[in-house]
């Protein structure tokens, strides 16, 4: 299905009309629609969904389905006015286009209250300048989107590649169940069955007519029983056999992870790294330990003097009164004195009289005690001397050695915190790893083993007993032929003989044809993901198609389990355009042999973001590849993005389409430079800034 | 002898001392009379030096300190120059009771600050604000 034009109509980010004219007449036209973050590049995929089936954006319901209606326009919106939003694609369908259109229509209430008042699906029709809207009454329309994209396929055609964080192959997985539906399994198998009824039918005809000859209806029954036992066990066998497959695929890919695991220098290192990490985070909590002892001890032998400088000048002034009245330091103390008064005569040799006791006692008024002359003489040093005791030299050595001690118990807390963090990843790793899981997977290898040796056994037994069971078939064939009656009931029996034998013939083939097809799809797939894989790939991964007809990675004739982003984004994209090729093809072949199933034709790509979690080698050769797989791609990518792979793209794109954002300053989620796209010569900003408070909505315009 | 009695205000950090019972793993002080020593500097500090008003009361958990160990521990200085500072007058000298009321004063205050401090933290991490709230003050002055 090809989508020649998609137009919106108030629609999410879109305001107004609003449209992509997506070019598709060469083999491949590859669009390029350059978009911001937050522009609206996701809307594409989500109003496609919409469109195609009915499915509302946004998590809306068919109440709140006026939210689809764009922002701006609904703020303008008058009360008990009808307003609408819509998307509509021109789809190109047997060489004929037709235009598919919903819509959504909403009305305002008093008090901002919205209320959904329709949902349609319409056919445009124009002539000339008229339009008509034609409904989907009998659900024709969506019985043939339905039938061009069926909706479980929706999600590998028109992909997001940001939503599913770059993972591909999820989706690709996910497509599995409808893969046997795309493949038409289930009509196989219909036809199977019939056949097998046919056969059955014309056995009880055959017995039937034979109901007078008991020795021939028995030995018929029991060859019919015979036969019956045959395909029975060939059923058993073949999905014994696809057991066995899948059982030698799970033993490989666990022995690749075992090998891994048993890797013993990875766990030697891991150990090593712990016990270091330890070592270290033991000196960080001893260094810890120091600065606290430290800042302990500085707080206790400070006494605090740092709290007392202020003490200091006042304290000088009395202290140098005393020395200049020299009362200090104390070479005569107020002992001396007293001893001085209590002898007869003064220390001149006179005795005292009235006046030199008095001078005695006004001395002694001044003088200190030891104690006191002591402490006041440590006192002056302290307060004025320059020398270690000095408490000013004293504070500045307190702040240094407190600032030092801090610094060193900071960082000995952010060193604990950090090895604290990695002793723990070390601890989960060695957890996680190893010896538990070495034993887990040698655990499941040694079931696989008895698994595949078991699934072995029984293949050899059945296989054995089918032998028997086609020799006893070939004897009671021939005892049958003894058997055969004559004259006129004989013909009647062997035409009845004939027609089983077709019926069962018509079985077998269809059974078989049902493989061979099965495994013709396969070598279409492998060829094509080989040819568009393999060349690009740097780490000699290869791309394989498996039985169950999905996509691996083999390496060394191991699958590859973790694949990067690259490898994975390229495998899948390479798969999914694989699959729409065989699918054209299959209904082309089956055209041909005259069964319609409706046409399919080519189809039309849709990739969000198919650019993420790739690096640069692989972005580029994704690039190179969508030039010219598909007969039309609509790439939509963000400028990291752009500067990536515009080298491959701005030259070879049919067409180049932008997403200008027009938002107010403070609704910016991203960077500036995020809106500066190169282009050709110039740099394109795609942002126009609005006033504060205006709501954002998103502008297209043609850029090539 | 005069004495120093350590105010009731300091129970809630007696286990910062040595001596104590059971001293905290991070305390600080060797004696008894070193913690009354910082604590009252620092009341010295809060008060801008201004004679402590009224009576404190003494905590009994603690004997009171006898000056001479003050004396015999290199603090004397630091109390009289904390006494000479606020009385402005080598006379207090003679009154080493009234040197001893007035250093129960400041301590009271220190006390009580420190308490505030130790409201605010937690035991662990005690010594690092006294450390912090110790090089302010040093700064201050440098600056």
């Amino acid at each position: 299905m090809i989508i020649k034009k998609l137009r919106f109509c108030n629609f999410l980010v879109f305001p107004g009309e609003q449209s992509l004219s997506l070019p598709s007449d060469e083999d491949s036209s590859l669009v390029v629609i350059l978009a911001p973050n937050n522009s609206g590049k996701t809307t594409i995929v989500r109003a496609l969904k919409f469109l195609f089936y009915g499915r509302y954006p946004d998590d809306c319901t068919r109440e709140t389905a006026y939210k689809v209606i764009n922002d701006k326009t609904r703020q303008l919106a008058a009360n008990d006015v009808e307003i609408e939003g819509w998307i509509e694609a021109t789809i190109e369908r047997d060489g004929r286009t037709f235009e598919l259109r919903r819509t959504i229509r909403a009305k305002k209430a008093k008090g901002n209250l919205w209320r959904t008042t329709e949902v349609c699906f319409e056919e445009v029709v124009r002539t000339g300048a008229n339009t008509d809207f034609r409904p989907d009454q009998n659900g024709v329309f969506q019985r043939t989107i339905d039938t061009l994209v069926p909706e479980p396929l929706f999600d590998a055609f028109y992909f997001q590649g940001e939503p599913m964080r770059g993972d591909l192959l999820k989706g690709v997985f996910s497509i599995r169940a409808s893969l046997a539906g795309f493949l038409h399994e289930d009509r196989w198998e219909e036809a199977k069955a019939a056949a097998e009824n046919a056969r059955l039918f014309f056995f009880q005809e055959l017995a039937k007519a034979s109901k007078g000859h008991k020795e021939y209806v028995n030995k018929l029954e029991t060859t019919e029983n015979v036969r019956a036992n045959i395909a029975k066990e060939k059923e058993k066998l073949a999905k014994r056999e696809e057991e066995l497959e899948a059982a030698h695929e799970e033993f490989d890919c666990v022995s690749m992870d075992l090998q891994k695991l048993g890797d013993s220098t990875e766990s030697e290192k891991l150990i090593s790294e712990l016990r270091q990490a330890k070592t270290e985070q033991e000196l960080a909590q001893k260094k810890h330990d120091r600065a606290d002892a430290d800042l302990c001890r500085t707080v206790g032998r400070s006494h605090g003097c740092s709290f007392v400088l202020d003490a200091i000048p006042p304290v000088a002034t009395l202290l140098k009164k005393l020395e200049d009245e020299n009362i200090l330091p104390a070479d005569v103390s107020e002992g001396f004195v007293d001893r001085v008064l209590k002898q007869k005569a003064c220390i001149c040799g006179r005795d005292h009289n009235k006046d030199s006791k008095a001078a005695w006692n006004r001395y002694k008024d001044k003088t200190l005690t030891e104690d006191a002359n002591r402490g006041l003489t440590d006192l002056l040093n302290t307060v004025s001397g320059n020398n270690s005791q000095n408490i000013l030299n004293k504070s500045a050595e307190i702040e240094e050695s407190v600032g030092g001690h801090l610094k060193l118990r900071a960082e000995a807390i952010a060193q604990a915190n950090m090895l604290r963090g990695r002793v723990k990843d070390l601890e989960d790793k060695l957890l996680h790893s190893p010896v538990e899981q070495i034993r887990d997977l040698t655990q499941q290898l040694r079931k696989l083993v008895q698994t595949r040796e078991k699934l072995g056994q029984d293949i050899h037994g059945l296989k054995a007993h089918i032998n028997t069971l086609m020799r006893s078939l070939e004897v009671f064939k021939k005892e049958l032929e003894k058997l055969k009656p004559v004259g006129v009931a004989a013909q009647k029996q062997k035409a009845l003989e004939k027609a089983q034998e077709r019926a069962a013939t018509l079985r077998d083939l269809i059974s078989d044809s049902l493989n061979i097809l099965k495994q013709s799809f396969r070598r279409i797939l492998q060829h094509s993901v080989t040819r568009d894989y393999d060349p690009v790939a740097t780490d000699k991964s290869h791309a394989i198609i498996k039985h169950d007809l999905l996509p691996a990675l083999e390496k060394y004739d191991q699958q590859v389990t973790s694949a990067g982003g690259g490898q994975s984004q390229l495998l899948a994209v390479s798969y999914i355009v694989a699959l729409a090729k065989l699918r054209k093809e299959l209904h082309q072949q089956l055209v041909s042999l005259g069964i319609s199933l409706g046409k399919i034709d080519d189809q039309s790509f849709v990739l969000d973001s198919p650019f993420a979690k790739t690096d640069n080698h692989y972005s580029k050769a994704i690039a190179r590849f969508l030039l010219g797989s598909a007969r039309q791609i609509v790439v939509l990518m963000a400028r990291q993005q752009w500067d990536l792979v515009r080298g491959e793209l701005e030259k070879n794109a049919a067409k180049i389409y932008s997403f200008t954002l027009h938002t107010p300053k403070e609704e910016l989620k991203v960077d500036l430079k995020d809106f500066d796209f190169d282009f050709g010569k110039n740099t394109h900003r795609l942002l126009n800034l609005l006033p504060s408070g205006d709501l954002p909505y998103t502008e297209i315009s043609v850029l090539k | 002898m005069p004495s120093i009695h350590v105010p009731k205000s300091a129970e809630p950090l007696l286990c910062f001392c040595r001596t104590a019972t059971e001293p905290a793993d991070n305390a600080c002080f060797d004696t008894y009379a070193e913690m009354v020593i910082f604590a009252a500097s620092l009341g010295y500090k809060l008060t801008e030096g201004k004679k402590p008003k009224g009576q404190i009361e003494g905590t009994k958990q603690v004997y009171p300190i006898d000056l001479d160990i003050f004396k015999s521990q290199g603090l004397f200085q630091n109390v009289l120059l904390m006494a000479l500072a606020t009385e402005k007058s080598q006379e207090i000298i003679r009154d080493e009771n009234r040197i001893c009321r007035l250093i129960e004063g400041f301590a009271h205050q220190g006390f009580s600050e420190m308490e505030t401090i130790l409201d605010k933290t937690t035991d662990t991490t005690f010594h690092v604000e006294l450390a912090k709230l110790l090089r302010k003050a040093a700064k201050e002055h440098l600056a």
